[in-house]
């Protein structure tokens, strides 16, 4: 009997301290593993605040913007002036929106990722995985009706430009305008084509970076 | 002899259960940082968007003075 005790209390001392062993291992690696993943979830949710808020400031400000076009589009020369004076009243939305952004960083900017509720840290960021993929399909969503509108913009763009090379050559036949007047529209005509192509290149830019998202978020 | 026998299941325990967790923390690492890509990304989109979308107005208006004039 005493034998057997010999041999199993070494037996069960081993067993005990491999355990704790292997139980305080994970833990700490556990807990190590989520600080950081707690740490890089702030900075992102914070950052994703930050785009959700820049946002919807875009989004007024393009609203604002659309509404100018319309009118733009439907005013005559005298309004166009008034119209250039825009940009400075969106400048004003601009710093308006700054401020904003930097008084909403001061005031709730690094609590956004501390209240996690039940989750844990993995359900946090599979939470947050799942949130980013939406959030980048909805972008995505929107910026390909927007290169779409863009492009039609070009198309009708490049209308009006062929309409007013037929409307110089019209007026040059009919003897309407001089041949310096001539020149001098065919000189803004072209001014303007060259403005359509910097158009096209914006729309380009956009839809390689519509590639981009496209193609993370076919990676996963 | 007898007692190294019993220790072998033991390591093998010890190394299982530590593997497990590194895994584990890989793939958490690589779902961050694809979230990370995405998040990115996306931010670089809409900011893209909104900066062509005022190139674009601008433009617009420029050709429109243009084209207004002949």
């Amino acid at each position: 009997m005493k034998k057997d005790m010999k041999k199993v209390l070494p037996m069960a001392l081993v067993l005990f301290l491999s355990f704790s062993v292997a139980f305080a291992q994970e833990k700490g690696k556990e807990e190590k593993g989520q600080q950081k993943q707690e740490n890089k979830i702030e900075k992102s949710q914070d950052r994703v605040q930050q785009n959700q808020d820049v946002k919807g400031d875009i989004d007024k400000e393009k609203g604002q913007q659309a509404k100018d076009n319309k009118v733009t589009e439907v005013q005559e020369k005298g309004k166009q002036k008034k119209d250039e004076k825009k940009p400075d009243d969106n400048n004003g939305i601009d710093q308006k929106n700054t401020e904003d952004l930097t008084s909403n960083d001061k005031s709730k900017g690094n609590n956004y990722g501390k209240d996690k509720g039940d989750l844990t840290g993995k359900e946090f960021g599979q939470q947050r995985a799942s949130d980013a993929k939406a959030a980048a399909l909805a972008t995505k969503t929107e910026s390909e009706q927007k290169i779409k509108e863009q492009e039609e913009q070009i198309k009708a763009n490049e209308e009006k430009i062929k309409e007013a090379k037929e409307k110089v050559k019209n007026q040059k036949e009919k003897g309407e305008i001089t041949a310096e007047e001539e020149m001098a529209k065919n000189e803004n005509i072209k001014q303007a084509e060259k403005k359509v192509s910097e158009m096209k290149s914006i729309v380009e830019k956009n839809k390689k970076e519509v590639e981009k998202l496209n193609k993370t978020l076919k990676l996963e | 002899m007898k007692k190294s026998i019993f220790l072998i299941p033991i390591l093998g325990l010890v190394i299982a259960c530590s593997s497990g967790t590194k895994q584990s923390e890989e793939s958490l690492e690589a779902l961050q940082e694809q979230t990370e890509a995405i998040e990115e990304l996306t931010q670089k989109l809409d900011e893209s968007i909104y900066t062509s979308d005022t190139e674009m107005e601008k433009t617009q208006n420029e050709i429109n003075t243009l084209l207004n004039n002949i």
